[in-house]
């Protein structure tokens, strides 16, 4: 394994670790989220490329959310851990509160 | 490491009875009365342990004329220069008295036999020139007065 | 001293609802119950004779020169004592207050030297004005006892302390004690013998001065002056402007004689820091001249060459060609940007525009990487927005202060000195830090609790604070029902009330004894406004973003939100890491915070931009690095920041600059990152240019050119003629049209324009039409992001722990006189105070070793090891080693490692293991850099010094 897929495999066991104890039951789709919107594509196509050759040194939750990251479904522009004065339809507003 | 003088632990035993602020003139009397000065090496420690900065203590140190910064000599005479014991002849006596004891008025003799300060009043202005020997109030101070003082004091 | 015409109305202002209304020599005015006659006075224009009296400092009644008369009372009170009262008649200048006023001047006269033409306050003396204003024309007192022989202490760097001009009116030492909290002056003796004393009558410099310069703006005379006014003489015009160090964001009159600057005066106006500095903003400004400085653009083709002197034409044409050349060859996405928290706003949005649109890709980050990304992540998950939630003033109105990770005096030295004001005053401190760090202890203040945990342990420790909070019932129900995510409260609270949270249970762990964590937790849930301020000791952790949840939960629990004296208050290391924050220099964000996924947002850029946004995120710089270590990533434009003394895990750092094809790096010197660059486009100063800089409380405030840029250029010109170079259109001919810009696409700044800045001072975002004047406070009626959020905080220990070969546990810090990698602070008179870096350890830890304090010690992690000296401190617990890392040759970085906060990439600082043992001397790492660093400044006709 090269250094920088060792790097990224500790980096989403770490993300995936923390959703586990941050959202149980939902730890998947919030690391999946979480790596589409602050990963850059390389590191993600990386990561899917090392799950797709074994995934060594993944864990279950990262190896799930690394599937799905394969799939190359998109989550919403905005979600729920990332949004940002939005309102109900979507709308960004000010943030003046 | 320097290895610290053996006195500061002292000092830092006789502040842990008091809290800052207020404990300071206390404190302070209380090393006084503890080693008969209060060394500047002394004022880090005082500091410290009640939680004020060595510019204060220092401060409040300099202020009173009462607080020493070095030793005294084995005998502290303290003559009255207030005008009551000016108009009885202090002037003259004051004269006498840096003479006869060999130390200048305000300092201490090398041989630390004797430290001779002023001292404005000490409420007794009927009975002047008067003076405080090693605590003690002597009135009436003549050229007599002077030299048994002196001799007892050389002795 | 005051600046001349500046208005000094003599007392502070007295805060009061009453209202009392009297005439001063008749003519009515009415002012707060309290306020003084003298400020009364002043305020209708009436300026009462004053020499110990100054706006900044409480009331003290020593001179005698502000005498009047009050129709009904005896004798002739002072005016800045005396209150002015209903009804009052007052008089201030009549015969006999004349004769008296004049009597005094006299006295100070005679005990003063007369040599006032070649005095360096000439012209610019309170006593010389005072003596003119009382009539003063003769002294009649010739040749009695006297000061005039006493010696000038000129130990300080920056000023020199004369006593021979000295009136004894106690201003330096009122503003040592009341405004910035050191009590490092005092007045020696009684009577005649009076004189100010530095500590035990000691060299300033030696003695517990921090040399903020508070004493000397005070001093009404020329006995404390600044040095460079000696020398230059006395200023004639000054621009006010934003000093360029901490995210404090202290505004300062920058005082000049043409184009020199004589001196930074803190001004008093500004909202940041009321009138007070730091050594730094005051006086380390020296290194605009430094002979160090680079000034003319250079280039070479390889990092072994030396470097070629070219002009701005032919270095902006090679870059372009360059970073064209590499987009051809290995794809758009193989070069990047960083933008410089030191520099503008507008030079900020210029860097991410030209890697947005210029390059087109979302390759652009920011130091913010290594210091608070976490905070933005955190506070906008929670709350829904990426900033703290207060301004600084909202300390003084705080009952109880949570200071976790954070060590004020050192590494915000202003906002210190309030919040010491506001512990005089009787607020409560706790201190969450495994160091003790000065603000535990330090003369009139002293914290309730002082939590020494174990690094690494933040998100126990926390998350036990709100386990007594829930199971104690200390929960502010209303505020919760109200305000927050009640199916996430109830889920999260039946999380932390879990046993395994509890203090006791995690004593073992963090090793604050459970009864300190359960006192502090009472506290700050039930000590009226609590509120938490912190720094870097919270996010630069593997944790670090959960910490930042952790005390935002705590914070919605407790009702500490919403109002002034409380929040959650990230005190942000660089001048303008706020701002470059806000302004899109993450590789997922766009200005304002927005994720570069969000379609509207994009589109509302490609509108004004011209040219499409990629919709996925780019490059983080440790990604950066390790791309390029691989291959994948070729070229980098670096703004002011100097990531490889910076940035941890040196040799990773040095490999990735060394295995790109062009490191382009823009900076006043040549800073460590350039040994691996390519090319050197010389920046300009603070001093040197327009713009705006954003502080830590969300506001923004402008930096004024003061003397043109030495280098030619401002830094955002460089930037537009690189955009222009590459074929990207920029036509900006002045910073204010890129915030015009800026306001158009962003809708936190909407509201935001020059004209508006000059006109309120200064603006605090969220500003637009629903806060045309700016937000103090955030969150009032509601979060930004609706309901507040809860989130679990499940401890994950670090992986990086202490173990047989790594014993200790090593955590960094700064320290006040030098600033970060100490590129501006070294090249000052401020190494005077720290011209190395020491490895603190325990006398415990020390003794095992056989190390002396002063003894040269290794340091070893598994990423490298270093040396530096020793020094023996029970200031940091057993088993726990620190290090500040301000001094090249210490390079504390190559001990840290590649572990960082799982949201953010944030590197791991705090904790790394080590083992320490003494040392001969400089290990291999530490020999061959000083060798590569020497071979790489060298400068092509340009002989080595």
């Amino acid at each position: 394994m090269s250094a920088t897929t060792d790097k990224l495999v500790r980096m989403v066991n770490q993300i995936a670790t923390e959703f586990e104890g941050q959202q149980p039951g939902n730890a998947v789709a919030a690391t999946w989220d979480h790596l589409w919107h602050f990963w850059d594509p390389r590191m993600r196509d990386r990561i899917v490329t090392h799950l797709d050759t074994g995934g060594e040194g993944l864990s279950a939750t990262s190896r799930a959310a690394i599937a799905r990251l394969g799939s190359r479904a998109e989550p919403q522009s905005q979600t729920r851990a990332t949004e940002f004065g939005v309102d109900a339809d979507g709308n960004t507003e000010s943030d003046a509160g | 490491m320097k290895t610290e003088d053996p006195r500061i632990g002292r000092v830092r035993a006789l502040a842990a009875a008091y809290h800052a602020p207020d404990g300071l003139l206390p404190l302070l009397h209380d090393v006084q009365a503890a080693f008969g000065h209060i060394d500047d090496i002394f004022v880090p420690a005082i500091a410290e342990a009640l939680n004020l900065s060595r510019a204060e203590v220092h401060g409040v140190i300099t202020f009173y004329h009462d607080f020493r910064r070095v030793p005294a000599g084995r005998h502290v005479v303290r003559l009255c220069r207030a005008e009551a014991c000016q108009a009885r002849g202090a002037r003259a006596i004051e004269a006498a008295a840096v003479e006869r004891l060999g130390v200048a008025m305000g300092a201490t003799r090398a041989d630390g036999a004797v430290t001779l300060e002023p001292v404005y009043c000490l409420g007794m202005c009927a009975t002047g020139p008067n003076a405080l020997v090693d605590g003690v109030p002597v009135s009436r101070i003549d050229g007599a007065r002077l030299d048994r003082l002196a001799a007892e004091i050389l002795a | 001293m005051a600046w001349r015409g500046e208005i000094d109305l003599g007392t502070p202002p007295a805060v009061s609802q009453a209202m009392v209304t009297l005439t001063i020599d008749g003519r009515r005015v009415t002012v707060p119950e309290g306020t003084s006659l003298m400020r009364a006075a002043a305020l209708i224009g009436t300026s009462i004779p004053k020499l110990c009296a100054t706006d900044s400092l409480e009331a003290f009644g020593s001179c005698r020169l502000c005498l009047v008369e009050i129709d009904g009372r005896a004798g002739y009170p002072a005016s800045c004592t005396t209150p002015a009262a209903q009804g009052m008649a007052v008089r201030t200048q009549t015969d006999r207050l004349k004769q008296l006023r004049k009597g005094v001047m006299e006295l100070y006269i005679s005990d003063h030297p007369l040599d006032c033409l070649t005095c360096a306050a000439n012209g610019d003396c309170e006593l010389q004005d005072q003596a003119g204003a009382v009539g003063l024309r003769a002294v009649r007192y010739g040749d009695g006892a006297n000061h005039l022989d006493q010696a000038k202490d000129s130990s300080n760097p920056y000023f020199d302390f004369d006593p021979s001009k000295c009136i004894v009116c106690s201003r330096c030492v009122r503003a040592c004690d009341e405004v910035q909290g050191t009590f490092a002056l005092t007045i020696e003796g009684m009577g005649f013998a009076s004189k100010v004393s530095p500590s035990q009558s000691e060299p300033f410099f030696s003695s517990e001065c921090v040399s903020c310069g508070a004493c000397v703006q005070a001093c009404p005379t020329a006995t404390l002056i600044e040095k460079k006014v000696a020398e230059t003489g006395t200023p004639d015009r000054f621009e006010v402007t934003t000093c360029a160090y901490c995210g404090v964001g202290c505004t300062f009159r920058a005082e000049m004689r043409g184009e020199e600057l004589v001196r930074m005066v803190p001004w008093k106006e500004g909202k940041a820091n009321r009138g007070h500095s730091c050594v730094k903003g005051r006086f380390a400004w020296g290194y605009a001249n430094h002979r160090e400085r680079i000034l003319s653009p250079m280039i070479r083709a390889s990092i072994d060459d030396p470097w070629r002197e070219v002009g701005w034409d032919e270095a902006i044409a090679h870059t372009a060609s360059e970073f064209r050349r590499i987009q051809a060859e290995h794809g758009k996405r193989a070069i990047g940007g960083i933008t410089s928290s030191r520099c503008t706003n507008e030079e900020t949005f210029l860097v991410q525009k030209l890697v947005r649109a210029g390059f087109g890709n979302n390759n652009v980050d920011t130091c913010a990487r290594v210091c608070h990304s976490p905070t933005g992540y955190g506070l906008k998950t929670a709350f829904g927005t990426s900033a703290g939630t207060q301004d600084f003033d909202s300390v003084m109105a705080a009952d109880t202060i949570i200071l976790i990770g954070a060590n004020p005096t050192d590494g915000h030295p202003v906002f210190a000195s309030r919040l010491k004001q506001r512990l005089r005053q009787g607020a409560k401190l706790i201190v969450i830090d495994p160091r003790r760090i000065d603000i535990v202890r330090s003369p009139h203040v002293e914290a309730a609790h002082h939590l020494p945990l174990r690094p690494g342990t933040n998100v126990a420790v926390l998350t036990a604070v709100a386990h007594v909070i829930v199971t104690e019932g200390l929960v502010d129900e209303d505020f919760v029902r109200d305000r927050c995510d009640r199916a996430e409260f109830d889920d999260w609270a039946a999380f932390v009330a879990d046993p395994r949270h509890s203090p006791e249970a995690t004593e073992s762990l963090t090793t604050v004894p459970a009864e300190s964590v359960r006192a502090a937790a009472r506290l700050y849930a039930k000590g009226g406004n609590g509120a938490i301020y912190y720094g870097l000791g919270v996010t630069e952790h593997s944790q670090g973003s959960t910490t930042v949840l952790a005390i935002a939960n705590l914070a919605m629990a407790t009702g500490n939100l919403g109002r002034a004296g409380v929040g959650v208050n990230p005190l942000r290391g660089q001048n303008n890491v706020q701002g470059s924050c806000d302004m899109g220099s993450f590789p997922h964000e766009l200005s304002g915070y927005r994720h570069v996924s969000d379609d509207a947002a994009r589109a509302m850029f490609r509108a004004l931009w011209g040219a499409d946004i990629d919709h996925e995120p780019g490059l983080r710089i440790p990604n950066m690095l390790g791309a390029a270590i691989d291959g994948e990533f070729k070229a980098l434009y670096i703004q002011g920041e100097d990531i490889l003394q910076s940035d941890p895990d040196t040799r990773h750092v040095a490999a990735g600059l060394a295995a790109m094809e062009c490191v382009v790096v823009q900076d006043l010197f040549l800073n460590e990152t350039a040994n691996y660059a390519h090319v050197f486009l010389p920046g300009s100063t603070f001093l040197e240019k327009n713009g705006t800089f954003t502080n830590a409380e969300r506001r923004i405030q402008r930096v004024r050119k003061v003397m043109r840029p030495l280098n030619g250029l401002e830094d955002w010109e460089i930037t537009q003629k690189l955009a222009q170079a590459i074929g990207y259109a920029m036509a900006y001919d002045h910073p204010s049209q890129i915030m015009d810009e800026i306001a158009a696409v962003t809708p936190t700044f909407a509201g935001v324009s020059y004209d508006r800045l000059d006109a309120l001072g200064s603006i605090q975002w969220p500003c637009n039409d629903a806060a045309p004047e700016g937000t103090p406070v955030m969150h009032l009626d509601g979060f930004v992001r609706g309901k507040g959020k809860f989130v679990r905080t499940e401890y994950v220990a670090t992986e990086e722990r202490a173990g047989p070969r790594f014993p200790l546990l090593l955590t960094t810090g700064r320290i006040l006189s030098q600033y970060n990698v100490g590129a501006q602070t070294r090249r000052t008179e401020n190494s005077r105070w720290h011209d190395e870096d020491r490895l603190e350890i325990h006398p415990h830890d020390a003794e095992q070793r056989g190390i002396l304090d002063g003894d040269w010690v290794k340091v070893a992690s598994r990423a490298g090891d270093t040396t530096l000296r020793a020094l023996v401190t029970d200031r940091v617990a057993p088993g726990v080693v620190y290090t500040t890392f301000h001094h090249p040759a210490t390079q504390a970085n190559v001990v840290t490692t590649d572990n960082s906060d799982w949201a953010t990439n944030c590197p791991e600082y705090k904790v790394t293991a080590v083992q320490v043992g003494r040392s001969n001397g400089p290990t291999d790492w530490q020999e061959r850099y000083d060798e590569r660093s020497r071979r790489s400044r060298r400068i092509e006709g340009v002989a080595a010094e």
